[in-house]
């Protein structure tokens, strides 16, 4: 499997008017070809931030301190504005996002804003780029496609603005597809639908996915490898059944044991204590230690590296580096 | 007897679709069941079921169009101004956007402080007080009292609402997906201490929920909601596992498990929630029912007693799960 | 694009409180608000102590001094003499007072009735409203110059009546100001955590809806105030303002245009306008300020992750 996205020690801050926020600290993960990634984390942990950092779609007040985001070997950091949209953004990498109805523009039908997309990165003329829409409406499952073509993006359900999105996002042949958090505003049912449409485009067209999501049942259904990331850290990476199997990190630990289950009922669930830190002042060493049950006086001042100690199982925590106090 | 007793509870809200046409939109249809004292009544369901809808009639903060609600024996609907104002002492509610059910301009203290003024007729001195004991019961530090939603997390919002909720020592506390934009972590914070709550309050839940694991973790009882009817009522795990009704069947197996040895099943539903506005006939699921035939479409299923439970679909007994 | 919430970062999310405290200080920030700021507080400076201010303080109420007439802008008059000998600057000065308080009174005025019309019809709604807000559009329809004219004309003249006139033209926008936005904040949850708590209709009305719908209407307000005095300068110089020899800037404009000395004496038209201007000035400042700081959607900086 030849890596298709190495993101390799990304630090990056934000300057807000309340300071500096340390947004992101020596974060690195890798993607392979044909790989489902679920990146995983509760609010404020950066990973909607590490995406857009791919993508370069970072705010103004965003700092990149270090690291590197390579795709298929390139560092995407060192490129241009102009090499990002014309290479980049839509064609290698697509992303897509949480809520398909702000997504869309509510004054264009959706195949024009499909056939846009195609327009510009191909050149094609409109009546191709349609031609081409409606097979890609047909590729993500949407009925009737002419008539979609048609519609406006009010006239369409949650799930069918959210296939639109995908079939925009595949419109180039992406070789990354991120999703952020795409099934978070639609039903159960439909968030059942959509997984497997992912799923779909995973095996048929060899893409890989970058999924961003707090949901670790989503996970489990549909990725391979996962990453756990809080306050800007990763925490763990691992493939998906083994960090279900025997997480490694305390926080994944402490995430895993407090999600509610049936075999739990009658006990009170295991909360973590405590609040995620200030991304301004964010605890000196190890950020998870002030919360963590294992914590030993070296985490306070050390921070650990993300270690492979078992095969294709990396952590990042001092338990595992042989620190003992 | 039963401290909620909701019977053939109907909501229509009348929508202006054409230019001169009027049309109605049925968002609960006839809705039935009972809340025993003390227990966590689960009602689970999509959105456009209806669930959020019913949850505001029960307290009367949606005026139903007919139907009876009995709280202790009282029947809700012939309470008019002040009486009802005075039974809503008794009844609350905490709702899912904790930030924004809080008014931005005061501060935590004095949202929560609120009922108090109204029924109390607290000094301020005295509420104050009152407060602090809320806060301190629902795990917050007093200096909360003195900041605005917008300092506060998601979590902080959260507690301060439902202590304002329990300021009137209400027995009877309606909740509507408290803990949906909720990180994991706090998620189970505040469960907990919901089910402290209930412990020492001797509180009754009716807990509106998308999510069916924290359904089954919490619920003593469930119902499944879709498109304004209840299709399966019983105990929790008795439906959420072994549910008879199809829809129920799609909603476990669509649920994500953290557990990466389950497999995926393929998606069981068809198409998507019909517009409440063109509700199939017969039966409302029937167009997304794998199992569908004529009799569905002519004749509506009622709530029947199969296998334990009730449910509203004229094959329960003979629909098998179909494994993966 | 997704928003992302950064722990202890503090966003102003839309619809964030601004509490009073903070609205100062974040406007100071704002360059061009403080100019305005700085300069409402030159004029009323300037109007409260008129008296000791003024170099000629006779003349800047109405004492003439035919020899001195028609002087052009010197050490002894900075500002000119007008067509009766008086000292311009002395009546610039005295002519502020009128300025500000014409201004200040008629969106005083004009503010509360607008403001609790739009709060009872866009709460209510139904026949209230309806009512409401159909003579809300009628009074809207016409220019508030051609309406506080009429009503000016048949009030007779003088300062009061104009401050009624444009009164009455300013009211209905700050109802639908009011209207629209109490409709979105009616439907917010805490409105509705309100009504489940038991409150009475009347209060939640006051102390949770009024209050969080105010802001597009108080920021009109404030940029009003410059409005009003514009169009009071128009009515006075119309004819409609309070007689000379008061120093009303309108009037004062409106004498010199009938001498014909507006055209030929340059400097009387360049002081009274360019005092108008900063005045005027001054208030769309501070409202630009205002918006910016209460009204999250036309904000120029906004985390968005």
């Amino acid at each position: 499997m030849t890596a298709l996205l190495e993101i390799q020690d990304l630090s990056l801050d934000f300057e807000t008017e309340d300071g500096t926020a340390k947004v992101l600290d020596r974060v690195s993960l890798t993607i392979d070809e044909g790989e489902a990634f679920g990146l995983v984390g509760e609010t404020g942990c950066g990973k909607t931030v590490t995406a857009l950092s791919i993508l370069r779609l970072l705010p103004g007040t965003a700092r990149i301190r270090g690291g590197a985001v390579r795709l298929a070997g390139e560092d995407l950091l060192a490129k241009s504005e102009e090499e990002m949209n014309r290479r980049i953004r839509g064609r290698w990498v697509s992303m897509i996002f949480q809520d398909p109805a702000t997504s869309l523009n509510p004054l264009y039908t959706a195949g024009y804003q499909v056939a846009d997309v195609i327009m510009e990165h191909e050149g094609l003329t409109r009546e191709e780029a349609d031609r081409r829409v409606l097979g890609l409406f047909r590729q993500v499952g949407l009925p009737d496609p002419e008539r979609i073509a048609r519609s406006y993006p009010h006239e369409l359900s949650g799930g069918m603005q959210q296939r639109v999105m995908v079939s925009m996002a595949l419109a180039c042949q992406p070789k990354l597809l991120i999703a952020d958090e795409p099934t978070t505003a639609v039903d159960v049912t439909i968030q059942a639908q959509i997984l497997e449409l992912l799923r779909g485009l995973k095996q048929d067209l060899g893409l890989s996915i970058l999924l961003i999501t707090h949901n670790l049942g989503i996970v489990a259904e549909l990725c391979d490898r996962v990453g756990i990331m809080y306050a800007g850290t990763v925490a763990e990476v691992a493939p998906v059944r083994e960090l279900f199997r025997a997480p490694k990190h305390p926080y994944t630990q402490a995430l895993l044991r407090a999600l509610p289950r049936t075999d739990a009922r009658g006990h009170a669930l295991e909360a973590i204590g405590g609040m995620v830190p200030s991304l301004y002042t964010p605890p000196p060493g190890c950020r998870y230690h002030p919360r963590c049950e294992f914590a030993m006086a070296t985490c306070a001042h050390r921070r650990p590296a993300l270690l492979e100690h078992a095969a294709g199982h990396l952590t990042s925590c001092l338990l595992y580096e042989g620190v003992t106090e | 007897m039963s401290l909620i007793h909701v019977q053939d509870l109907r909501k229509y809200f009348p929508v202006r679709t054409k230019l001169f046409g009027r049309e109605i939109v049925r968002a609960v249809d006839g809705v039935s069941f009972e809340i025993e004292r003390g227990e966590t009544f689960g009602l689970v369901g999509e959105s456009g079921s209806g669930k959020s809808t019913l949850g505001r009639c029960v307290l009367r903060l949606l005026n139903p169009t007919s139907g009876h609600i009995w709280f202790d024996g009282v029947d809700l609907m012939a309470l008019h101004g002040e009486e009802l104002r005075k039974a809503r002492r008794k009844m609350q509610i905490v709702f899912q956007n904790p930030t924004g059910s809080l008014n931005p301009r005061r501060t935590a203290g004095q949202s929560a402080a609120e009922p108090f003024t109204v029924h109390g007729r607290l000094q301020p001195v005295e509420a104050a007080g009152r407060v602090q004991g809320l806060f301190r019961r629902v795990g917050l530090p007093p200096e909360v009292m003195d900041k605005y939603p917008h300092e506060l997390s998601g979590g902080q919002c959260q507690r301060v609402a439902i202590a304002r909720s329990l300021a009137l020592e209400p027995d009877f506390l309606v909740l509507d997906e408290p803990t949906s934009s909720l990180d994991i972590s706090v998620q189970a914070q505040m469960v907990n201490l919901l089910k402290e709550l209930q412990r020492d309050l001797g509180l009754t839940y009716l807990f509106i929920t998308h999510d069916l694991s924290l359904v089954s973790y919490l619920a003593d009882r469930v119902a499944v909601m879709y498109l304004g009817k209840i299709v399966e009522t019983g105990e929790a795990l008795a439906v959420l596992e072994r549910g008879r009704h199809p829809y129920t069947m799609a909603l476990r197996s669509a649920a994500p498990i953290p557990d990466p040895d389950r497999v995926p099943r393929p998606a069981m539903l068809r198409g998507e929630m019909p517009s409440a506005l063109r509700l199939p006939s017969g039966c409302r699921f029937r167009t997304r029912c794998r199992w569908a035939t004529d009799r569905c479409a002519a004749e509506e299923p009622v709530l029947r007693e199969v296998e334990g439970n009730r449910v509203a679909c004229h094959f329960a007994e003979s629909i098998v799960e179909v494994a993966a | 694009m997704a928003t992302v919430t950064l722990p202890g970062v503090r966003m102003r999310r839309a619809g964030a409180f601004v509490s009073i405290r903070n609205m100062f200080r974040l406007i100071l920030r704002d360059r061009l608000a403080t100019v305005g700021l700085g300069l409402i507080v030159l004029f009323v400076v300037v109007a409260v102590f008129a008296p000791f201010l003024a170099p000629y303080p006779e003349e800047g109420v109405g004492q003439s001094n035919v020899a001195n007439r028609l002087q052009p802008p010197s050490l002894a008059h900075p500002f000119g003499t007008d067509d009766f000998g008086r000292d311009l600057l002395s009546r610039v000065i005295f002519g502020a007072q009128i300025a500000l308080t014409v201004g200040v009174l008629t969106v005083a005025l004009a503010f509360p009735i607008g403001v609790i019309l739009g709060v009872i019809a866009g709460y209510y709604r139904g026949r209230t409203e309806e009512a409401t807000m159909r003579v809300t559009d009628m009074f809207l329809a016409f220019p508030p110059i051609l309406l506080a004219f009429v009503i000016a004309a048949s009030l007779g003249r003088g300062t009061f009546a104009i401050i009624i006139a444009i009164a009455v033209s300013f009211w209905p926008w700050y109802t639908r100001l009011v209207y629209i936005e109490v409709l979105k904040v009616r439907q917010q949850p805490y409105v509705e955590a309100a009504a489940a708590v038991g409150l009475p209709g009347r209060r939640i009305l006051f102390r949770h809806v009024l209050p969080n719908a105010l802001a597009p209407a108080a920021v009109q307000a404030s940029m009003d105030v410059g409005s009003a005095v514009l169009i009071a300068a128009a009515l006075s110089w119309l004819g409609l303002g309070p007689p000379p020899p008061t120093p009303d800037w309108g009037v004062m404009f409106n004498n010199a245009y009938l001498s014909g000395s507006l055209i030929t004496y340059w400097w009387i038209g360049l002081f009274l306008g360019l005092s108008l201007f900063l005045l005027v000035l001054a208030f769309n400042l501070v409202g630009d300020g205002l918006r910016d700081v209460l009204d999250p959607k036309l904000r120029r900086r906004r985390i968005l992750l």
